[in-house]
C-alpha cells in the first residue's frame, strides 16, 4: 500500500476530534486536582461533625434538630466559633442557636478547606451543615 | 551525511517521493518523468525492463522490499488502512474524558444555592447562613469590602439573585459604613411567625 502524501477529508475529521477531546480534558484538569484533595477535606468535615454531635448531646438535641451550623473564623486572633441552629423545640417558638468555642472538646484542626491559602481579611466560613452534611463553601467537589 | 538506503556506502542524494527513503544518483529513477523513486517503488517496471547485468541487483532490492513488508505486522497494517491510530487515540481520549467524568461524579453532591432546597428545609435561616458565608467569602475577596447590595453575590458566588425562599420577596441588607460590618435580615420578619432574624458581620446569628 502506498503511503499517502497529505490529509485526506477523514483525517482533519479525526485530528478535529482529537483535538476537541483534549481541550475537553485539559478544562476539566482543574476540576480533578480540586477533587483529588476532598478525602483531607473530609477530615475536617469529621472533626465538625464530633463537634457538632457534643453539642447536640450537651443540648440534649438530635442532629436532625440542627437547621444548619458552621464554624466561624476570625482574622484578629479571636478563637474560632461553632455556631449550632436549631428548629424550636416543640413547646417552644424561638429557634436555638447555640455557640461554642472550636477547641472546647479538644484540638481540632483548623477548620479550613486544604485548598484555600488565603488570609482571610474578615471573618470567612469555611463549612456549612445543612440538609444531614456538611459541605465545603470553599470548593464544590468536597461535600459529603 | 545520509547514506543510500541500497548501497550503504553512497552518500544519499534524492529522497524517494513516495515511500521517503533516501537514496543515490544510482538508485534514483523517474515516474511519469516527475517524481524522483527508488527502485522499489518501481520494481514492477524496473524488473521488466533489466536486463541481465541488473537482474541481480534487483533481486537484492526485491529482497529488502519483501523483508521489510515481513516486519510489517497485519495489525500495523489494518491500522494504516482505517487510520487506525487515529481511531486509537480518539477510543483513548473518550476513556480519559469517561474516567475523569465518574471521577468528578464521585465527589458527592456540590453545595449550591437551590431556592426550593432551602424551602424543602423548612426555614430561612439556613438560606441566610448559606447566603452569609458567600457574604463574607466575597468581603475576602474583596480586601474586606462588603456588597453594597445583596444581588452583587450574583453570578459570582450565587448561581440566583438571593431571594427569600424562591419567592420574590428581597432580604433586607445594609453594610455598615466605616464599621466594616453589615446587616442581614428578614423583611417583614412578622410574617413568618418568628421573631427578627439578623446576623452580624462577625457571622453570628442573632434574634431579637
Amino acid at each position: 500500500m502506498k503511503k499517502r502524501n497529505g490529509f485526506t477529508i477523514v483525517d482533519i475529521l479525526f485530528w478535529l476530534i482529537i483535538l476537541i477531546l483534549i481541550g475537553q480534558a485539559a478544562a476539566r484538569i482543574d476540576d480533578v486536582y480540586q477533587t483529588h484533595y476532598r478525602f483531607l477535606c473530609y477530615e475536617n468535615h469529621t472533626a465538625l461533625d464530633k463537634l457538632l454531635w457534643n453539642v447536640c448531646s450537651e443540648q440534649q438535641r438530635e442532629v436532625w434538630d440542627v437547621l444548619s451550623a458552621y464554624p466561624v473564623l476570625y482574622p484578629d486572633g479571636r478563637p474560632a466559633q461553632l455556631v449550632v441552629i436549631f428548629k424550636p423545640r416543640v413547646d417552644e417558638y424561638e429557634r436555638q442557636i447555640v455557640i461554642e468555642p472550636l477547641h472546647r472538646w479538644g484540638p481540632i484542626e483548623s477548620p479550613v478547606c486544604p485548598l484555600d491559602h488565603r488570609t482571610p481579611a474578615t471573618s470567612s466560613i469555611n463549612y456549612m451543615f445543612y440538609g444531614g452534611k456538611w459541605h465545603c463553601m470553599y470548593n464544590k467537589y468536597h461535600s459529603e | 551525511m545520509t547514506k543510500c538506503y541500497y548501497h550503504p556506502k553512497e552518500d544519499a542524494l534524492y529522497e524517494c517521493s513516495i515511500c521517503g527513503k533516501s537514496i543515490c544518483g544510482d538508485c534514483m529513477r523517474f515516474l511519469d518523468d516527475e517524481q524522483v523513486v527508488c527502485p522499489a517503488c518501481t520494481l514492477e517496471n524496473a524488473i521488466d525492463l533489466a536486463d541481465d547485468g541488473n537482474k541481480e541487483y534487483l533481486d537484492r532490492v526485491h529482497q529488502l522490499h519483501e523483508d521489510e513488508k515481513k516486519h510489517e505486522s497485519k495489525f500495523s497494517k489494518a491500522l494504516k488502512l482505517i487510520n487506525g491510530y487515529l481511531l486509537l487515540s480518539i477510543v483513548l481520549l473518550l476513556a480519559v474524558n469517561m474516567y475523569i467524568s465518574n471521577y468528578l461524579g464521585r465527589a458527592g453532591a456540590p453545595a449550591t444555592f437551590d431556592p426550593q432546597m432551602f424551602k424543602l428545609l423548612g426555614d430561612p435561616v439556613t438560606e441566610m447562613s448559606y447566603i452569609l458565608t458567600k457574604i463574607l467569602r466575597y468581603a475576602n475577596d474583596h480586601d474586606g469590602n462588603f456588597p453594597e447590595k445583596l444581588d452583587d453575590l450574583f453570578p459570582d458566588y450565587l448561581e440566583k439573585p438571593p431571594r427569600v425562599l424562591g419567592t420574590e420577596e428581597q432580604y433586607s441588607y445594609a453594610p455598615i459604613k466605616g464599621e466594616e460590618g453589615f446587616i442581614f435580615n428578614l423583611p417583614h420578619a412578622d410574617r413568618f411567625g418568628y421573631r427578627k432574624l439578623y446576623v452580624t458581620a462577625d457571622g453570628i446569628i442573632k434574634t431579637e
